[in-house]
């Protein structure tokens, strides 16, 4: 069996949660680590056994036993993190959000097209088991079509302003870091643009948003109400009703159960397994369209990580939201 | 009991029974699905009429003469995971050869289920023709009908006086699988294409132990009875290992993680519903595969004298019939 070799770029708690699922993969490989910081990079080294410990991005970018880096940086890094290992020819795998504006996804994917690597934003709710059967009873017509969906994602943020939610230095925001979960599972249910989008958002101090709704309206009548906050713990639940039935997800973007209720029907209560933290089923998708040459999965295409960022986008600009490099 | 109507004798099952029938000096007149020509029955000297289950006037006509009926024909498919189909031929199928047995008067009528109409038990601990079925959770009609086929013959045993025989045979392995079913996993081996194993484990039979179970059980089975026709219950670990090295080639290296397993079994089972398609893998499958079906066959070895081949001679008897029909090429 071929193994497929990973890098991490920026060792922090996301990617030892990333790495944790990795493990569990027989194909996969944690080759090389690299961090600004050398201490973390060493312990990480050990905690997973990477035999590849590098002391810059560039270094790691150019370990030629290394096929794929994941970019596990803050927000504001993602462009320049994913053109230093795009540029020297390695594929990536970038947290999401890609980038934190539209022009940024922009470059990014011109770099990669150029390079030829493989790319996609690690939007890793998408590939989780819980969906992936939600989405068959979607597609066996279980509930019908889709008329509603409301998604809601919000935790308690101590306010500090330089903290990477609410440091506009570090693309903070409620939107950037936890909005893109529903917004990403609109644009998933409804495959298409909404018609019409209302939006609401409270700006703190720093000027970035700690809490924001989006309402959108598609072509036939669908409706998605969705919000994120740091204000407060919400239900992070994901209700779509279908005009045959409904589908109730607790905790979606990390889903382990879902009811079905069919009108005048069936009633389902699943639980879905969720090896590890569950980043890792992306993996397993990047993975094989590695093997098969691809540049770009299905389930997450450039195209939508484009949309998604146009959208994010728009919604920034009717609050007159500005990342300082946006000026 | 001369003259025996065998339906489903195309498949890997019929066609090595209807050879043992012969062999034994029955006369066997085989049912054929309309429009199939079925290359594993050629040069065999039976009766073959064309007949759809479905049809129970034409089955009660066609089975007329018989002196016993063996009910081997089911859809046994896996993909769709559920459809009318399943129960309109595995339940309504079985309900008009079996009521074509009642009016014919026929001395026995065995029933060709499955073993997974029974719990399945561990290594230790094998499922009994007594467990209590567990396989609902899979959600696949192809269980779910057999076992409800197996439930209708039984109360019409009870109720009618059907002279009904149940058998449930367990994996089975042999000759002129040319679907092939079982036999995709011996033709995977020989070509060296299985890189690794799922967690499960099951019992493996050889087919011509089954058929042999079945012929003795015309003589030999108990009205209202039922036999689970099995044989060795070994891990996919053990029996892959034990095929690799029968076929000439190296084990499987490594275990695939269950998650995995399963993980590969939803993603088939989108991509079956997005396409239409069916998916070499589909969740109830992978759930299957990481699963233990262990069965014991300890009654019909007692009561119906079933052999018990080693899986190295089913599987070179698989392996050679494959080799010489073009399979391996």
């Amino acid at each position: 069996m071929q193994k497929i070799r990973w890098g991490i770029l920026g060792p922090g708690n996301i990617a030892r949660k990333f790495s944790d699922g990795l493990q569990l993969l027989p194909q996969a490989k944690i080759q090389a680590v690299a961090s600004s910081n050398p201490a973390r990079a060493a312990s990480f080294a050990q905690d997973f056994k990477v035999p590849n410990i590098h002391d810059s991005y560039e270094s790691l970018a150019n370990d030629p036993e290394v096929d794929i880096i994941y970019v596990a940086t803050t927000h504001n890094f993602h462009e320049e993190h994913a053109l230093i290992c795009i540029n020297a020819g390695k594929n990536v795998l970038v947290e999401k959000p890609l980038a934190t504006n539209l022009m940024q996804v922009d470059r990014i994917m011109g770099a990669a097209k150029e390079k030829g690597v493989f790319l996609m934003e690690a939007m890793w709710t998408r590939f989780i088991p819980a969906w992936v059967e939600i989405r068959k009873w979607i597609a066996d017509g279980l509930i019908g079509e889709i008329k509603y969906l409301r998604a809601d994602f919000g935790f308690f943020g101590k306010w500090d302003p330089l903290n990477r939610k609410y440091n506009p230095e570090l693309a903070g925001g409620a939107l950037l870091d936890i909005g893109i979960y529903p917004i990403a599972l609109a644009y998933m249910l409804f495959r298409e643009e909404p018609s019409r989008v209302e939006t609401m958002a409270r700006l703190c101090e720093t000027g970035v948003d700690e809490q924001s709704i989006y309402l959108f309206e598609y072509e036939n009548g669908a409706i998605a109400e969705l919000s994120s906050t740091f204000s407060g713990e919400t239900g992070r639940e994901a209700l779509i009703l279908g005009t045959k039935g409904q589908i109730r997800i607790p905790m979606f973007w990390k889903a382990q159960e879902a009811y079905l209720d069919i009108h005048g029907g069936e009633s389902r209560h699943s639980k879905f397994e969720l090896a590890s933290f569950g980043l890792q089923y992306q993996a397993i998708y990047v993975m094989e369209a590695l093997l098969a040459g691809k540049k770009e999965t299905e389930w997450m295409p450039w195209s939508e990580t484009h949309r998604i960022m146009k959208r994010m986008d728009s919604l920034r600009a009717s609050w007159g939201m500005k990342y300082p490099w946006e000026a | 009991m001369k003259k025996i109507f065998v339906t489903g004798p195309d498949g890997l099952l019929g066609s090595n029974l209807v050879r043992l029938l012969l062999d034994r000096g029955y006369e066997v007149k085989a049912m054929i699905q309309p429009g199939r020509d079925p290359k594993t029955l050629e040069g065999l000297n039976i009766e073959k009429i064309a007949c759809d289950l479905l049809d129970a006037e034409k089955v009660m006509e066609a089975s007329e003469g018989a002196d016993a009926i063996i009910h081997v024909a089911a859809i046994t498919s896996v993909w769709p995971s559920r459809g009318e189909i399943y129960h309109k031929v595995n339940v309504e199928g079985t309900r008009n050869v079996a009521k074509a047995a009642l009016a014919h008067k026929v001395e026995k009528f065995i029933y060709v289920g499955s073993a997974s109409s029974y719990g399945f038990g561990s290594i230790e601990n094998a499922g009994t023709e007594n467990s209590p079925y567990q396989s609902a959770k899979y959600g696949l009609d192809y269980i779910d009908t057999k076992r409800q086929a197996q439930l209708d013959v039984m109360e019409m045993v009870a109720k009618d006086g059907l002279p009904g025989i149940v058998v449930n045979p367990t994996f089975m392995i042999g000759p002129y699988d040319s679907k092939p079913s079982s036999g995709a996993m011996i033709v995977a081996a020989a070509k060296g294409s299985i890189p690794s194993y799922t967690s499960g484990g099951k019992n493996w039979v050889a087919v011509k132990d089954v058929a042999t179970g079945i012929a003795n059980a015309l003589t030999m089975g108990k009205i209202g009875e039922a036999y689970i026709l099995g044989g060795e219950n070994l891990s996919y670990k053990d029996a892959l290992t034990r095929i690799c090295k029968t076929v000439g080639k190296p084990a499987p290296g490594f275990q695939a993680p269950s998650f995995l397993v399963k993980f590969a079994g939803r993603m088939g089972s989108l991509f079956g519903s997005l396409t239409g398609k069916a998916p070499k893998l589909s969740y109830p499958m992978a759930w299957i595969a990481c699963d233990g079906h262990y069965f014991s066959p300890e009654k019909a070895i007692k009561e119906l004298n079933l052999p018990q081949t080693p899986l190295e001679t089913a599987v070179n008897d698989a392996y050679n019939w494959f080799k010489e029909n073009a399979y391996l090429d």
